[in-house]
C-alpha cells in the first residue's frame, strides 16, 4: 500500500501544481487577494505531497520491495543501508523524483520565506513555478515512473551501477540538483517581474538570497563531482571537458554573473536587463544540462537507461520555457527604464566586462560541449572537442578575468579612478610575481604552471585589499579605531574577499598540476618505485569479502627521505551481480599535495598494474571551490540590505577607500 | 483500505487550497514591500554614516536617490485590491472538481491500487525459507580460500539457478566437473544450467553435453529427457517423441517420472503451446532436480499465462538490450527466444539489431551467423 500511497501523491501533487499555475495566475490578472494568496498553500501542500512519494519511494528502496521495477533495477537486498538510501537518485526515475523534490521544496520555500515580495510578482512567480512543476511532474508520471510495479516480483534485485556505489552518490547530487533548481526560484521571480512589468532595485533585492543560495550550492555540487571522478574514475584527472561536466559548468558561468549583476542591481538601480536576461538563461542551462545527461543524446555514467520519448518530451519542456521567457524578455526589454547611470571606469563598469567575459566563455563551453553533438545529429560525424579546444578558449577568456577581478573591487561605484585602484594593488601585485620567481626557482617549468601560480598568488592577496583599504583607511600607522571598523565591516564584504581569494586557491592548485609526476608500472609485493619525492612500496596483497562485492587490496607504504609518512590501501571491487570491477583508489594528502594510486586486475604471475601519482597541491583545487561556497555563505548570513553609494565628482581624486559596498 | 487512504489524501489536498480560500483575503498593500525596502535602504545609509564609512554629504545624496526611486516605483494602481465572492466561488468549485478529476483520472489509467506492496523481509518469511544470499556468500567466501573444493561447486550451483545467477551456475558446474571427474549427472547438471542460462533453450552447446553423458551412460534417464526436449525444440517432433516414447515404455507405468513424460508428450501433439519449455523445473522426478523460483512459477500458471508470463520475460531482456546494450551471449539468447516463441519476423529483427549493435566485434558477428544458419535466419 505505500508504493501506491507514494504514486497517488505524486499524482496529486501533480493536479496541485496544475492548480497552482493557474489560480494566483488569473488572482494577478483580476487583482484578487485571495486568489493570489492561494499560490501559498499550494506550493507547500505540493512539496509536501511530492515529500510523501519521495519517502514511499525511499522506503520501497530500503525495504527492498521488489515489486517496484525501479528497485528491481538498481537495488539489491545486500547493497548497504545508504546506497539504498543514496541509490533512490542513482537511477533516471529517482533522480528525476529528487529533481521534483527540490523543485518543489523550492516553491515552498519562496512561498513561505518571501513575504517581502509583492504579492503580485508573488503570485506570478510561483505561477511560473507551479507551471514548471507541472512540466516535471508530468515527465516523471508520464515516461519515468518510478511506481511501476512489477507482477510477479523477482526475489532479487540488478543492484546499482557499482561505480555509483561511492559516498560521493549520496552528496553530489543532492548539492548539484539544489544548485540547478534553486535558480528555478530566480527563473520564476524573473518571469513573474516581466509578466508584471515591474522590475526595480527591489527585485534584485527578492532574488539575492535564492541567487547565491543555489550559487553555493551548485559551486559544491560541481566540486564534489570534479572530487568523486577524480578518486573514482581511476586516472587522476579532475576534470575531462565531458558534455555532463560542461552541462553543470555552463549554469555555474552564468550564475556566477547573475550574482554580480544583481548586486549592481539592487545597489545601483542599473544593469536591469542583464540580471534579467541572466536570470532566464541560468536556469535555462540548467534545463539544458537535464536534456543533455536525460535526453540519451550523452551516453555517460550519468545518463542512465533513456530512450527517445523521454528526450523528446524535456525537449518540449525546454523549448516551451526557454523560449516562453525569451519571448516575455523580447517584449518586456525594451520598456526597462534606465536606472542609474555610471561611467566606462567605476565598479558597475568592471561588473559588466565580467559579465561580458563570464557569458562569452560560458558561449565558449556551450559551442564546445554542443558542436560535436548537432554535428553528429546533423551527418552523423563523430567529432570529439576536448581540452585543447576549452584550453583555447576557455583560458583566454578567463585569463583577464582573473587579472582584472582585484582591480574591479578596487573601483568605486558610479566612476572610479583606475590608477587610483591600481596603486592600491601594488603589494598583491607584487606578491604575485615574488611567488611567480619563487615557483619558478623551486619547481621550474612549465611555464604555464609558474605564471598561472604567480597569477593565483596575485588573485588571493588582492581578494583582501579592497577589505584592508576599509580597515585601514589611513594606512597601517593610522591604526585607531581599526577594530570597530572591521567589525563594521558587513559580512557580505568578507564573503566577497574569501569567494574572490577561493577561486585563486583553485588556481593554484590547477597551475600546480603542471608540476605532477605519473607513472604506470607492473607492481609487485616487495619493490619501491619513486613518484615525484615520494618513494613508493608493496608490503602485501590481500583479498577480503565485502556486502555485496569481493576486494583485492594492496597495502603501500609511502615514504620520503627514507622515512614512511603514510599508509594508502588502494583496492580493486568486483561486484558479482553487476559482473563490473571498480577500481577504488588509494589517496593520501601530503601538504595539500596528494599521493594516487589505482590499481587493475592482478596479473597472473602475481604482479599488478597500477599507476602512480604525485599531485602537488592538488587538493587546493577543492579547497578554493569549499572557500567559494564558504564566501557565498557568508555573504547569504548577512541579511542587511546593499547601498552602493556613489562618490561625489569633485572627490574621486585621492586614494580613499570606495563606499561601502 | 487503500482506496480509504486515497480518499483521504484527496480530501487533504483539496482542504489546503480551500481553507485559505474561506478565510478573510490578507490585505497587504501592493505598495508595502517598496516602502519597507526604501525605508530598510535609507537606514542602512544611516547606519553606514554611524559607523563612519560613509560621510555626511555620500549619506544625503544616497537618501535623496533612495527617496526619488520610492516615488518612481510606487504607481497608484497596484495599491488597488479587489476581492470578489464570485471569483472565491469559481475558485472553490475548480479546487474541488479539477483536483480529483486530475488526480483520479491520471492515477486510474497508471496505478496499480490492486498490487500489494512487498517487501523483502516479510516475504521471505512466507515465500522462501532460509536467507539463501547469506548462504552463497559462505559458500563463495569458502571458495575463494580452497579453490580446489569441487564439492562446494556442486553445493552452489543449483543455488544460482535458483537465484537466477546463470553464468555462475554454468562455470560452478564445469568446475565440479573438471575437479571430480566425469559422470552423467555432473553432464546433464551441466546441460541444465546452459539451458537455463540460454532462457530455458536446450542449446548445441548443452546438447553436447548430454550426449556425452549418453556415451557414459547410454541408458540414463535424465539425458535422454534432455535430448527429447532439444529435439523437441527443434521442431523435429518425431525425434521427441521416439525418445520419451522409449522412456515410458521402460519405466514403471504410475511412477511420477512416466507421467511427467506422458505429459510432454501430449503436448507434442498441440503445436504453438510447446514454448521454451523449463528444464529443470519440468524434468522427470527422482534426481534432484533443482526448481528454479520463476521456472516454478511459470510451470505453476495455466498454459496461456504461462505463455504470456514468457513473453514478458523475452520482452524486458529485449527492452534492456536495445537500451543498455549487451554481450553477444544475451542477444543470442533474445533471437532464439524469438525462434522458440514461433515470432521468425522478431528474431530476424532481433538478429539484425545485434548485428549493428555488436559491430566491430569479429567473434560475436561470427557466432550470430552460426546461429543465424542454424535458425534458418536471412542475413
Amino acid at each position: 500500500m505505500i508504493d501506491e500511497v507514494g504514486h497517488y501523491a505524486l499524482v496529486l501533487a501533480l493536479a496541485l501544481a496544475v492548480m497552482q499555475m493557474i489560480l494566483p495566475f488569473w488572482g494577478a490578472r483580476a487583482r484578487d487577494a485571495r486568489l493570489m494568496a492561494l499560490a501559498r498553500p499550494a506550493a507547500l501542500a505540493q512539496f509536501a505531497f511530492v515529500a510523501l512519494s519521495y519517502a514511499a519511494l525511499t522506503y520501497a528502496h530500503v525495504v527492498s520491495d521488489f515489486s517496484l521495477a525501479n528497485v528491481v533495477e538498481n537495488s539489491h537486498s545486500t547493497k548497504p543501508l545508504i546506497y539504498k538510501i543514496s541509490g533512490v537518485w542513482g537511477n533516471h526515475e529517482g533522480s528525476m523524483m529528487l529533481w521534483a523534490l527540490i523543485l518543489t521544496l523550492s516553491g515552498a520555500a519562496m512561498a513561505a520565506f518571501s513575504r517581502a515580495i509583492p504579492p503580485r510578482l508573488l503570485a506570478d512567480a510561483l505561477s511560473v513555478q507551479g507551471c514548471l512543476g507541472v512540466a516535471f511532474l508530468l515527465f516523471i508520471l508520464l515516461t519515468s515512473n518510478p511506481f511501476a510495479r512489477l507482477s510477479p516480483a523477482p526475489m532479487e534485485g540488478n543492484d546499482l551501477n557499482p561505480i555509483l556505489q561511492d559516498p560521493g552518490l549520496a552528496i553530489h547530487p543532492p548539492l548539484l540538483y539544489l544548485g540547478y533548481v534553486g535558480f528555478s526560484i530566480v527563473f520564476s521571480l524573473a518571469a513573474g517581474a516581466l509578466i508584471g512589468g515591474r522590475i526595480d532595485a527591489a527585485f534584485a533585492r527578492f532574488i539575492r538570497p535564492w541567487t547565491l543560495a543555489a550559487w553555493c550550492f551548485l559551486t559544491l555540487g560541481i566540486a564534489m563531482g570534479s572530487y568523486w571522478a577524480y578518486y573514482t574514475l581511476g586516472w587522476g584527472g579532475f576534470w575531462f571537458w565531458d558534455p555532463v561536466e560542461n552541462a553543470s559548468l555552463l549554469p555555474w558561468l552564468s550564475g556566477t554573473a547573475l550574482l554580480h549583476c544583481a548586486a549592481v542591481m539592487e545597489k545601483r538601480d542599473a544593469l536591469k536587463i542583464w540580471t534579467i536576461f541572466l536570470a532566464i538563461l541560468t536556469f535555462s542551462l540548467s534545463l539544458l544540462g537535464t536534456f543533455l545527461v536525460r535526453s540519451g543524446v550523452l551516453t555517460s555514467v550519468h545518463s542512465f537507461a533513456s530512450d527517445p520519448q523521454r528526450g523528446l518530451f524535456i525537449l518540449g519542456i525546454l523549448v516551451l520555457f526557454i523560449g516562453g521567457s525569451l519571448f516575455l524578455f523580447m517584449l518586456r526589454a525594451p520598456t526597462l527604464s534606465q536606472g542609474g547611470l555610471f561611467a566606462p571606469i567605476s565598479r558597475e563598469g568592471a561588473l559588466v566586462v565580467n559579465n561580458l567575459l563570464l557569458t562569452a566563455s560560458c558561449a565558449a563551453v556551450f559551442v564546445g560541449t554542443l558542436y560535436p553533438l548537432a554535428l553528429e545529429a546533423w551527418n552523423g560525424d563523430k567529432i570529439s572537442v576536448g581540452a585543447p579546444f576549452f584550453n583555447l578558449t576557455f583560458g583566454p577568456l578567463f585569463a583577464p578575468l582573473a587579472l582584472l577581478m582585484p582591480i574591479g573591487q578596487n573601483l568605486a561605484w558610479k566612476r572610479g579612478d583606475l590608477l587610483a585602484a591600481l596603486q592600491r594593488l601594488w603589494f598583491a601585485a607584487a606578491c604575485g610575481l615574488a611567488a611567480m620567481l619563487a615557483f619558478y626557482a623551486a619547481q621550474g617549468a612549465p611555464v604555464t604552471a609558474y605564471v598561472g601560480a604567480g597569477v593565483a598568488i596575485y588573485l588571493i592577496v588582492g581578494a583582501f585589499v579592497e577589505i584592508f583599504n576599509r580597515i585601514f583607511p589611513a594606512g597601517l600607522r593610522a591604526s585607531k579605531n581599526v577594530a570597530s571598523r572591521a567589525s563594521g565591516l558587513p559580512l557580505s564584504a568578507w564573503g566577497t574577499a574569501i569567494a574572490h581569494a577561493g577561486l585563486g586557491v583553485t588556481l593554484l592548485g590547477l597551475a600546480a598540476s603542471g608540476w605532477g609526476a605519473e607513472k604506470i608500472v607492473s607492481m609487485k609485493t616487495g619493490e619501491a618505485y619513486d613518484v615525484g619525492p615520494y618513494q613508493l612500496s608493496v608490503v602485501a596483497m590481500t583479498a577480503a569479502p565485502g556486502p555485496n562485492y569481493r576486494e583485492a587490496i594492496a597495502h603501500m607504504s609511502v615514504s620520503r627521505n627514507g622515512a614512511v609518512v603514510a599508509m594508502i590501501e588502494p583496492s580493486k571491487r568486483f561486484f558479482t551481480t553487476r559482473r563490473m570491477g571498480v577500481s577504488q583508489a588509494g589517496i593520501v594528502t601530503l601538504n595539500f599535495g596528494q599521493i594516487y594510486v589505482s590499481i587493475a586486475e592482478q596479473n597472473d604471475n602475481g604482479a599488478v598494474d597500477a599507476r602512480l601519482y604525485w599531485k602537488p597541491l592538488v587538493s587546493l583545487i577543492w579547497l578554493g571551490a569549499l572557500a567559494m561556497a564558504f564566501g557565498g555563505g557568508l555573504s547569504l548570513a548577512d541579511r542587511r540590505l546593499r547601498v552602493g553609494v556613489a562618490r561625489r565628482a569633485a572627490r574621486i581624486s585621492g586614494a580613499s577607500a570606495p563606499a561601502a559596498g | 483500505m487503500i482506496w480509504f487512504v486515497l480518499a483521504l489524501l484527496t480530501g487533504v489536498a483539496v482542504l489546503s487550497l480551500l481553507w485559505p480560500l474561506s478565510r478573510p483575503a490578507p490585505q497587504p498593500r501592493q505598495d508595502a514591500a517598496d516602502v519597507a525596502f526604501y525605508r530598510a535602504q535609507i537606514a542602512e545609509i544611516d547606519a553606514e554614516l554611524l559607523r563612519g564609512a560613509i560621510d555626511k554629504e555620500q549619506a544625503e545624496a544616497a537618501k535623496a536617490l533612495a527617496a526619488r526611486r520610492l516615488l518612481a516605483a510606487a504607481p497608484e494602481e497596484n495599491v488597488v485590491v479587489v476581492e470578489s465572492t464570485r471569483t472565491k466561488r469559481i475558485a472553490a468549485v475548480l479546487a474541488i472538481v479539477v483536483i480529483p478529476a486530475v488526480a483520479l483520472g491520471l492515477y486510474g489509467r497508471i496505478g496499480r491500487p490492486d498490487l500489494p506492496d512487498l517487501p523483502r523481509d516479510a516475504r521471505r518469511a512466507t515465500e522462501a525459507g532460509m536467507d539463501i544470499g547469506a548462504a552463497v556468500a559462505k559458500i563463495e567466501a569458502h571458495l575463494a580460500g580452497h579453490p580446489e573444493d569441487g564439492r562446494a561447486y556442486e553445493l552452489v550451483a543449483p543455488v544460482y539457478l535458483r537465484m537466477g545467477r546463470f553464468d555462475d551456475a554454468v562455470s560452478a558446474r564445469e568446475r565440479a566437473i573438471a575437479l571430480l571427474g566425469d559422470t552423467p549427472e555432473r553432464r546433464v547438471r551441466y546441460a541444465e544450467a546452459l539451458a537455463f542460462a540460454a532462457d530455458g533453450v536446450v542449446t548445441p552447446e548443452a546438447e553436447e553435453q548430454i550426449r556425452r553423458a549418453l556415451e557414459i551412460d547410454p541408458k540414463y534417464l535424465e539425458a535422454r529427457y534432455f535430448l527429447g526436449l532439444a529435439a523437441a525444440q527443434r521442431e523435429d517432433v518425431e525425434a521427441a517423441r521416439k525418445i520419451w516414447s522409449d522412456m515410458i515404455s521402460e519405466l514403471p507405468a504410475d511412477s511420477p517420472a512416466a507421467k511427467a513424460i506422458a505429459e510432454k508428450l501430449a503436448l507434442l501433439d498441440s503445436p504453438g503451446q510447446r514454448g521454451p519449455m523449463a528444464p529443470g523445473a519440468e524434468s522427470p522426478g527422482g534426481v534432484s532436480a533443482p526448481s528454479a523460483a520463476a521456472a516454478a512459477a511459470v510451470a505453476a500458471q495455466p498454459r496461456d499465462e504461462q505463455q504470456k508470463t514468457i513473453r514478458a520475460m523475452v520482452e524486458r531482456l529485449a527492452q534492456r538490450l536495445a537500451a543498455q546494450g549487451g554481450g553477444a551471449e544475451e542477444w543470442m539468447r533474445l533471437i532464439r527466444a524469438y525462434k522458440v516463441l514461433n515470432e521468425p519476423d522478431k528474431a530476424q529483427t532481433a538478429l539484425a539489431d545485434a548485428q549493428t549493435a555488436l559491430k566491430g566485434d569479429a567473434a560475436s558477428q561470427a557466432k550470430l551467423g552460426l546461429l543465424a544458419q542454424e535458425l534458418g535466419l536471412k542475413q
